[in-house]
């Protein structure tokens, strides 16, 4: 309780602190900052269209952040993100423009696919780890470096549309597309079921036990018989799972084929989304979506105010380092209250 | 050939070589530096942003060194005084120098991806007309980047530092045992704020030499995983200088090969450009048998 209680309040002194930057920031820039931000929460929410845009690139950030949330917080230290998404974005895409099935079995087919290229790919990574001991934190940074590298080869060699002026594969086929219901991008549908699977799986099984308490202690979980190994193959699956989830959805729902600079920085952002949520599930979910209508609101401000909307990554890091700054304040203030209330039972001879 | 690759492997290794030589300060004190990625592209920005400013590279260096130490300011507050984690402070801060350059990039020059320009000054090289003559070694001596001797000159003087100066004994107590040091009246946290001011300063050179020594442009994300390479490299030699060396040649030498790979054989660009990233793996798997070999 205490610890949710607490991440709320620096949660939201983040954010309000984050509201008022931003209207430093733009004000410096010499723009209205009144104007500028109103029109940010008017790209972000103002209108079905709008809404619907912040949430399908909300699903793709808050998957991309769940990914890395349950690695940090089992003590897998997974920063493929960035290759795992585009390794699923490309697997789907391969898939969707060589068959053509009816969209119930497409759409389905398409995001396992997408999820198990993700999880080969830090699978990988994993087993370079476990056969070897090599550490995943370094063999990830270099396979997404590699995997980008291979890919922007495939879409401007052999994959590349022809007669298109930009690196990009054709379309893939119609009936693997996330539409939109009732105005609204069923992205969300998909990223609402995993995230459920996530949950149930991290939070009420006991496989989810064994990882958390991995996370916390090795040692203590590795004397308790939790096989660590094991473990920490299947979190590396689950988490390039989600992250290639994120990258089939980016093609499915958004892009609809492979672009060059595809998924710019959806993974990124989802390693900064798990860092400010402290690798919490729900408030994951929640910075993912606040993140998204950060930047989808951010091009929405630039077409009204003229602010670039870059403007939203500068402030989006600034968020984070609030956020952090904010926790380890609040930790030092506690420390020192209860050092004092401590001090001053002692000194009234209560017994402690 | 071999003067083309061994040029193109002392100019590839040489932005590596100034970021691990910082990292190698911060390695020895045991800060976990994951910001250099972001210090170098802060670096490459800072250099391009003074040097069309004021046209001169002597400025440009300066602005580079000071842009990273900004980043570096900031790790100082978060991970040193604050006590925030380290790993999360360095995320944030790689994050912080993308996005601040990019937008500033557009803000300031009006461009989206690139920036050039004519006025850009180019930081000059060195040129040993005495050392001409002289086969192999002539050619690929002379005529260098300032940086690349920078560079050079730099690694003796962090071998010299960290071994054998007052400082460096104190810089490897932080990081072995870091009570005693407190207990024989230093401050841990004066030593690290001042590993990682040097660390921005060799970044902040890195930066410069890839935006204004190797070429003479902004790229957004310019520094594209050299950072990370650095980190790894630093680890895998255990901070070692002279390693540290050997190990950015290394790099160095995957690149021109893939260079060379790409002008003479007409391998595809995307696949050269791969090199120095599995050669980073590469390495990390024998280090790794080594280190098995030695605890079964």
């Amino acid at each position: 309780m205490r610890r949710s209680w607490r991440q709320i309040v620096t949660g939201g002194v983040g954010l309000i602190v984050a509201v008022a930057m931003a209207g430093v920031l733009v004000g410096m820039q010499g723009y209205d900052p009144v104007e500028a931000l109103t029109a940010l929460a008017g790209g972000a929410l103002g209108g079905t269209g709008a809404i619907s845009t912040t949430l399908r690139n909300g699903s793709i950030l808050v998957l991309t952040g769940l990914g890395a949330s349950i690695a940090f917080a089992s003590g897998a230290i997974n920063l493929g993100g960035p290759g795992q998404l585009l390794f699923g974005a490309m697997s789907a895409t391969l898939v969707g423009i060589s068959v053509d099935l009816p969209a119930i079995v497409m759409i389905p087919l398409l995001l396992v696919v997408a999820a198990v290229a993700g999880a080969g790919l830090s699978g990988f990574a994993g087993w370079l780890r476990v056969r070897f001991g090599m550490t995943e934190f370094i063999s990830t940074l270099m396979l997404n470096l590699i995997v980008e590298q291979a890919l922007l080869w495939v879409v401007n060699r052999p994959l590349k549309e022809e007669g298109a002026s930009f690196p990009q594969t054709v379309p893939i086929a119609e009936t693997g597309e996330l539409g939109r219901i009732g105005g609204i991008s069923t992205a969300v549908i998909v990223m609402a079921l995993v995230f459920a699977i996530t949950y149930v799986i991290y939070q009420r099984s006991l496989v989810g036990y064994e990882w958390r308490i991995t996370g916390k202690n090795s040692l203590f979980a590795r004397i308790g018989g939790v096989e660590v190994e094991a473990n920490f193959m299947r979190i590396m699956y689950h988490s390039g799972a989600l992250a290639g989830l994120a990258g089939g959805i980016l093609v499915m729902a958004n892009t609809h084929r492979f672009t060059q600079g595809i998924g710019a920085n959806y993974a990124w952002d989802g390693v900064m989304v798990a860092v400010v949520a402290a690798s919490g599930l729900i408030a994951t979910v929640f910075y993912g979506l606040f993140f998204a209508a950060l930047q989808t609101g951010g091009v929405g401000m630039e077409v009204v105010s003229a602010v670039p909307s870059e403007l939203t990554q500068v402030l989006q890091a600034t968020i984070v380092m609030l956020v952090v700054a904010a926790r380890e304040v609040f930790v030092i203030v506690l420390r020192r209250r209860d050092a004092r209330s401590q001090l001053r039972a002692t000194l009234d001879g209560a017994p402690t | 050939m071999i003067t083309g690759l061994l040029n193109s492997m002392l100019a590839s290794a040489t932005p590596i070589l100034l970021a691990s030589l910082g990292g190698a300060f911060t390695y020895h004190c045991d800060v976990f530096n994951i910001a250099m990625e972001g210090m170098l592209l802060a670096g490459a920005f800072g250099a391009v942003a003074v040097g069309f400013a004021t046209g001169s590279w002597l400025a440009a260096i300066g602005g580079g060194i000071l842009a990273a130490a900004i980043l570096g300011f900031l790790f100082v507050v978060f991970a040193v005084w604050l006590d925030a984690d380290e790993f999360v402070t360095g995320i944030a801060l790689n994050l912080l120098a993308l996005g601040t350059t990019t937008y500033l990039l557009r803000q300031w020059y009006g461009v989206k991806g690139a920036f050039d320009d004519p006025s850009l000054p180019a930081i000059p090289d060195v040129d040993l007309p005495w050392l001409e003559p002289i086969p192999v070694i002539g050619p690929v001596l002379s005529g260098r980047n300032l940086l690349v001797w920078v560079g050079l000159f730099a690694a003796v003087a962090t071998w010299w530092v960290v071994q054998r100066s007052r400082y460096g004994l104190r810089l490897r107590a932080a990081g072995f045992n870091p009570p005693a040091l407190e207990a024989s009246g230093g401050s841990v946290a004066r030593v690290r704020a001042i590993a990682l001011v040097a660390c921005s300063v060799t970044c902040g050179m890195g930066g410069a030499f890839l935006s204004l020594g190797y070429l003479t442009l902004f790229n957004e994300n310019m520094s594209a995983g050299r950072g990370w390479i650095a980190l790894a490299a630093v680890i895998l030699v255990r901070g070692s200088a002279p390693g540290i060396v050997a190990i950015s040649l290394l790099f160095g030498f995957a690149d021109g090969l893939g260079l060379q790979l790409q002008t003479r054989y007409g391998l595809a660009p995307q696949f050269t450009a791969m090199a120095p990233y599995l050669a980073t793996l590469f390495v990390l798997f024998f280090y790794a048998r080594r280190k098995l070999g030695e605890s079964p």
